[in-house]
C-alpha cells in the first residue's frame, strides 16, 4: 500500500518537532542513508544563489554530534511548517514537497520574533512502508539573521 | 582608582594607555559622530569586489553608508562612486542593491544621468532658464574611488591620499592571491548589536580561539604552532595575522583540503588574514578567501557584510569543495562566526548598561602566540585621527 499524504506530511512535522526539542536522534532517524541537507538564499547583491549549508547524511551526523561543544546561543527556535503540496512521480517512488516554513525566535527575556521564514523543498521516497527524506533544501528568504546559528533549521 | 572587594581594581592599575580602550571609544553617541568625522570620512573604505560589477552599466548600491552611495562600471570600463541621490530634490536615485543600467532616470521627476555621473535630460527643462540651474551643473556628486587588486574603495575626502599610498605594504602576504581571477560566490549580511571596532577587533584578536569548538581541535596551539604564528602591523593601522596553521586532519568533518587547489600563495593549512583599518579584512584559508566589511550604523549597531571568493571559473564539483571549505569556518551557519558574532553582541551588552568601562587589551608575546600587539595598532590608528587615546575614559 502507497504511503499516504498523511504520513507524508506527518514526517515533515516530525522533523521540526525533532529540531525543535533537539532530539537530533529523531530527526535522523527520518533521513535516509542517501540524505541531502541544504539551506540556500538568492543573494541580490550579487545576483546569486548562496548556498549556506551542505551536509550528507554523515555531515549531519557529525554537525550534531559537534553541537554541544559549540557556545549554545541564548535563544528558543520553533519551527511552524505548513506543507503546501505533494507531487508524486509517475512511479510513485518519490513525492516531491513543498513546505512553508517560519522560525520563530524566543529571546531569554520572553520575547518572539520570526527569526526567518522560507520554504522546505524535500523529497521523500514513499517505497517503503514509512516515508523517508532523501533530500531537503531549505530556500530561505530571511537573509540577515543577525548573529547566525550553527542549528539547521 | 576604587577598588572592589575581590581585591581588583577598575581599570586594572599600572596598564599604559596602549594597552586599554575605554567605554567611550566603543558604546559612546558623541565619540560615534566624532569618529564619523575624524575617520571614517577621511579614509579609504573597503566597499566591494571588482568581479561584483563585471560589465560595463553594473552597479552596486551601498545604503548603510552615511551618505547612501554607489557604484558603477562606466562606459569606458573604470569604477565611480556617486552618491545616491538625485540632484534635483535629493530623492534617492537608486532603490535596488545592483543592476545594469546605461543611464539612471528618477522616478520622481525623470532626470536623468549617465554612468559618469553626468546629467543627461531635465524634463521641460526650459523652465530653469531664468535662474538655473544648468543642466551641466547638475551631475551627481561624485566620490574617489580606487581599485587595489580587485577590492574597490572610496573615501569621501576629496584631498586624502592615493588608496596606493593608504594601504603601503599591507597585502604584501596576499598579492598573489589577490591578483588572480576571483569570484564572489558567497555573500551574507546581519546587523550586529555592537561597535564596529569589535567586529574588526574580533579579527585582530588570536586569544579567543579557545571559544571556537572547532579550532580548538584544529588549530595548532602547541608551543611550536604559537611560535611559528607572526603578526605584524603596518603604517595608517592595518596589520597582518599570520602563521596560524590548522591540522585538519583533526576534525572529521574538514576533508578535501590538502588535495583541493589552493589560492596562488597560500598554504592549504595555514589561516592568515589582512585587517584593514578602519573597516576591512581580507583573509584566506587554503583554498578560499573572505572579506569582511563592517559598516557603523550607530555606536552599538554594525552591518557586518561577509564575502566568500575562489578563483574563477571551476566546475561544478570544485566550486562545492569550495562551498564547503568555506561554511565550515566562515558564514552565518558555519561552525565559527555565530560565536564571533555572539561575542561581539556580548560586548555590546557589556557596554551598553555601563558596566563594562574597559576593555584589556595587553598581551605580548613578541608578536607570535596569541599577542595583541595588532589591536593596538589599530587603536593606535585610532587615536591618533581622534586626537585622543582610546582609553581616555577608562575608569
Amino acid at each position: 500500500m502507497p504511503v499516504s499524504d498523511d504520513a507524508v506530511r506527518a514526517l515533515v512535522y516530525r522533523s521540526c518537532l525533532a529540531l525543535d526539542d533537539d532530539d537530533h536522534a529523531g530527526y535522523l532517524a527520518l533521513c535516509a542513508d542517501g540524505m541531502r541537507y541544504q539551506i540556500t538564499c538568492h543573494s541580490p547583491e550579487i545576483g546569486k544563489d548562496v548556498i549556506l549549508m551542505n551536509h550528507d547524511r554523515a555531515g549531519l551526523v557529525a554537525l550534531f554530534e559537534s553541537l554541544p561543544d559549540h557556545i549554545k546561543l541564548p535563544a528558543e527556535l520553533m519551527r511552524h511548517a505548513s506543507v503546501y503540496e505533494i507531487m508524486r512521480t509517475r512511479d510513485e517512488a518519490v513525492a516531491e514537497v513543498t513546505t512553508s516554513l517560519v522560525i520563530i525566535r524566543t529571546d531569554p527575556e520572553g520575547l518572539s520574533h520570526v527569526f526567518a521564514a522560507g520554504r522546505y523543498f524535500d523529497t521523500v521516497d514513499v517505497t517503503g512502508s514509512v516515508p523517508m527524506l532523501t533530500k531537503r533544501m531549505l530556500r530561505l528568504q530571511t537573509r540577515d539573521i543577525g548573529i547566525g546559528t550553527e542549528v539547521p533549521f | 582608582m576604587a577598588s572592589q572587594g575581590n581585591g581588583g581594581r577598575m581599570p586594572p592599575h599600572d596598564l599604559p594607555d596602549s594597552h586599554l580602550v575605554g567605554r567611550a571609544a566603543v558604546a559612546d553617541e558623541t565619540v560615534f559622530a566624532e569618529e564619523k568625522e575624524k575617520i571614517l570620512d577621511r579614509v579609504w573604505r573597503l566597499a566591494c569586489h571588482a568581479s561584483e560589477l563585471p560589465q560595463k552599466f553594473d552597479f552596486r548600491c551601498f545604503d548603510r553608508i552615511s551618505p547612501p552611495l554607489f557604484m558603477i562600471r562606466g562606459d569606458d570600463g573604470k569604477i565611480r562612486c556617486f552618491i545616491n541621490v538625485c540632484s534635483h530634490r535629493g530623492a534617492k536615485l537608486i532603490n535596488q542593491p545592483r543592476g545594469n543600467a546605461e543611464h539612471m532616470v528618477c522616478f520622481f521627476h525623470h532626470w536623468s544621468y549617465d554612468s559618469r555621473g553626468r546629467c543627461l535630460n531635465i524634463p521641460r527643462g526650459q523652465a530653469y532658464e531664468a535662474h538655473g540651474p544648468r543642466i551641466a551643473d547638475c551631475g551627481l556628486r561624485e566620490i574617489r574611488c580606487e581599485t587595489y587588486r580587485g577590492l574597490v574603495f572610496f573615501n569621501l575626502d576629496d584631498g586624502a591620499e592615493p588608496l596606493d599610498d593608504w594601504l603601503g605594504d599591507a597585502f604584501e602576504s596576499l598579492d598573489a592571491a589577490l591578483a588572480c581571477d576571483l569570484e564572489v560566490f558567497h555573500y551574507s549580511r546581519g546587523v550586529l548589536k555592537g561597535n564596529w571596532k569589535d567586529w574588526q577587533s574580533s579579527n585582530m584578536d588570536p586569544y579567543h580561539e579557545f571559544m571556537h569548538a572547532r579550532l580548538r581541535r584544529t588549530n595548532v596551539m602547541t608551543e611550536a604552532g604559537m611560535a611559528g604564528r607572526s603578526f605584524q602591523t603596518y603604517p595608517n593601522g592595518h596589520a597582518r595575522f599570520g602563521g596560524m596553521t590548522a591540522d585538519y586532519s583533526k576534525h572529521e568533518s574538514t576533508t578535501g583540503r590538502e588535495t583541493t587547489d589552493c589560492l596562488p600563495g597560500v598554504d592549504p593549512n595555514a589561516f592568515q588574514s589582512v585587517p584593514l583599518f578602519p573597516n576591512g579584512l581580507v583573509a584566506t584559508r587554503g583554498t578560499v578567501m573572505r572579506i569582511d566589511i563592517t559598516t557603523p550604523i550607530g555606536p552599538l549597531e554594525t552591518l557586518v557584510e561577509w564575502r566568500g571568493l575562489c578563483v574563477k571559473g571551476l566546475s561544478d564539483a570544485q566550486m562545492m569543495a569550495r562551498v564547503d571549505h568555506h561554511n565550515e569556518f566562515w558564514g552565518p551557519y558555519s561552525a565559527n562566526m555565530p560565536e564571533d558574532a555572539y561575542a561581539m553582541e556580548s560586548l555590546g551588552s557589556g557596554f551598553a548598561g555601563g558596566g563594562a568601562r574597559y576593555q584589556i587589551i595587553a598581551r605580548e608575546e613578541d608578536m607570535r602566540g596569541q599577542d595583541e600587539g595588532i589591536m593596538r595598532g589599530f587603536y593606535a590608528q585610532w587615536s591618533k585621527m581622534m586626537g585622543r587615546p582610546a582609553s581616555s575614559d577608562a575608569s
